[in-house]
């Protein structure tokens, strides 16, 4: 009896944590971790035959010698699963990050992961902010180029075949390494 | 559904031997030595400004572990992974090794991207609590495959996780546009997929030349396998099948989409009756034997993990393009399985339709 009890309890608390994540993840459009789920991997897209306009952000590095040259941040970030990368540097790196003028938002402390999240979700000048870290990993993964700035731009590439129109970039912003 | 049915369900459907359920734990013991771990090296190398944790453990801390919290976690993890394999101390590292990958998860996916591995760190839980530490043991001698392993409820309530999972996800699709004839899903995520730089060479090979037809039957076979997950965890058979098939699945995908899904085939493996079918009969058979080199395989495994931490430290891409090969070899055994049963199981459905 005992043991058909725990199964019953087991059987009805995943159930209601199935049902609670799936409905938290619907209504608020942000997914949990642990969370019951495999990749939704949403639909829509293109027919068959049409082509596919994809944005990518890309870093136009300058050296000190005035040589400018692309790096993928992908390149950057080696190692690091393409994916995860993608995710990083456009949170980072998006419209509206590049707000010289804005202080880091004020976060409360009684859940500091949340209130940490909240913060950068409205900092306005986040992008400018990775300043320190970008000169580091530059002269990590390339210590062979001397980088006074880096210009990050989103460019739009259309597929198959590849074609990408330089005309057609957007810069996103401009870090210049050697400033504070 | 009475509650006479469910009963039956719960505490019937997915009888298993110890021998078979201690095959898998074997097998998980080597796919996290061989594939899983080193994990998580990476995290060092991102910015903490792109710290932004979802909803979950992570929201307690303000900023990324440092480093050597991860290096910490793999050398754990690996050592349970050892125990697991070896049959030694086994509940006790299965709870370890999960909440070793539940806590090193949950600070690598909070920088915007989360894997959906969940299957990967309820395996081990599962396994234990079904009794995959009953049999193939440092100590004890094989079973003959006769013996049950433990509860025999938790295989049931795992099969149901998976079916719900997998059944969420085909949902997800069949809603969002899969199965619109006039959209080609799989083909749109294989071209976002172009600029990554992770496009398989698979993939690029059938972008240019697979048909509009079959990208469309692509984005059908993808849901409705998904969704019969749910359909068939009823019933014994049934289920085994659907399981077959997805092997195969995820192998196609791992050719298409890059993306290795190798611990689903593993979790799979909890129901398959390994000590009766040829490819793992005599290791059962041979286990007395097989566990005096258990020692040595033991010592070996964990200076080679080590070292692979070690060397991942330093090169990164290297040890992730070990891991991907090892996740492909894999898949395609798990695939080449599902392929086997699938024909064992027409060629028994053609031979019941004679006449």
């Amino acid at each position: 009896m005992h043991e058909r009890g725990l199964a019953y309890t087991a059987l009805g608390g995943l159930l209601a944590v199935f049902v609670a994540q799936a409905l938290v993840a619907s209504q608020s459009g942000a997914e949990p971790y642990p969370s019951l789920a495999m990749p939704g991997f949403h639909g829509g897209g293109v027919p068959a035959t049409a082509d596919l306009p994809v944005t990518a952000v890309m870093l136009d590095a300058t050296t000190r010698d005035g040589r400018v040259l692309t790096i993928d941040p992908q390149d950057l970030l080696a190692g690091t699963p393409p994916a995860t990368v993608v995710a990083v540097i456009n949170y980072l790196y998006r419209d509206g990050r590049w707000n010289s003028a804005a202080p880091f938002p004020e976060a409360s402390h009684w859940l500091p992961g949340r209130a940490i999240t909240v913060a950068r979700d409205r900092d306005t000048g986040l992008a400018l902010r990775t300043r320190g870290w970008l000169r580091a990993r530059l002269a990590a993964r390339f210590p062979h180029l001397s980088i006074a700035a880096v210009r990050v731009r989103r460019e739009i590439r259309r597929i198959r075949p590849e074609v990408r129109d330089p005309a057609a970039d957007v810069t996103l912003g401009t870090l210049m390494l050697d400033a504070p | 559904m009475t509650r006479a049915r469910l009963d039956r369900w719960l505490f019937e459907t997915f009888v298993a031997d110890a021998a078979s359920l201690a095959v898998v734990r074997v097998l998980t013991g080597v796919v996290l030595l061989v594939s899983v771990f080193p994990r998580w090296l990476w995290v060092s190398a991102l910015p903490e400004a792109a710290y932004h944790p979802p909803v979950g453990l992570a929201l307690l801390v303000a900023s990324p572990p440092p480093s050597v919290f991860y290096v910490t976690l793999n050398v754990v993890g690996m050592t349970g992974a050892v125990l697991l394999m070896l049959g030694m101390w086994t509940t006790a590292a299965s709870l370890v090794v999960s909440a070793v990958l539940l806590l090193g998860n949950t600070f690598a996916y909070a920088f915007g991207k989360i894997d959906h591995d969940i299957l990967l760190v309820l395996l081990p839980l599962a396994g234990a609590a079904a009794g995959w530490g009953h049999a193939l043991g440092w100590r004890a001698d094989a079973t003959t495959g006769t013996t049950t392993g433990g509860r025999r409820w938790p295989l049931a309530l795992f099969a149901l996780l998976i079916a719900l999972v997998m059944a969420r996800s085909g949902h997800d699709k069949a809603f969002t546009g899969w199965l619109d004839p006039s959209r080609a899903a799989v083909r749109t995520h294989l071209l976002r997929d172009l600029p990554t730089g992770r496009t398989t060479g698979t993939a690029r090979l059938a972008l240019d030349t697979w048909p509009p037809a079959l990208w469309e039957a692509a984005d059908i076979a993808a849901v409705s396998l998904e969704v019969s997950f749910l359909v068939a965890v009823w019933w014994r058979r049934s289920w085994l099948t659907v399981l077959a098939a997805a092997c195969v699945f995820h192998f196609a995908n791992s050719l298409l989409f890059g993306i290795q899904f190798l611990w689903n085939p593993v979790a799979y493996g909890l129901f398959v009756p390994w000590a009766t079918i040829a490819p793992t009969r005599g290791l059962v058979g041979h286990w007395p034997r097989v566990r005096r080199a258990l020692p040595i395989v033991a010592v070996v495994a964990l200076l080679l993990g080590m070292w692979r931490v070690g060397f991942g430290l330093v090169a990164v891409p290297a040890t992730a393009a070990q891991a991907w090969l090892s996740d492909v070899v894999l898949l395609a055994a798990a695939a080449v399985l599902g392929a086997a049963s699938l024909l064992h199981v027409t060629a028994r459905a053609v031979r019941a339709l004679r006449p």
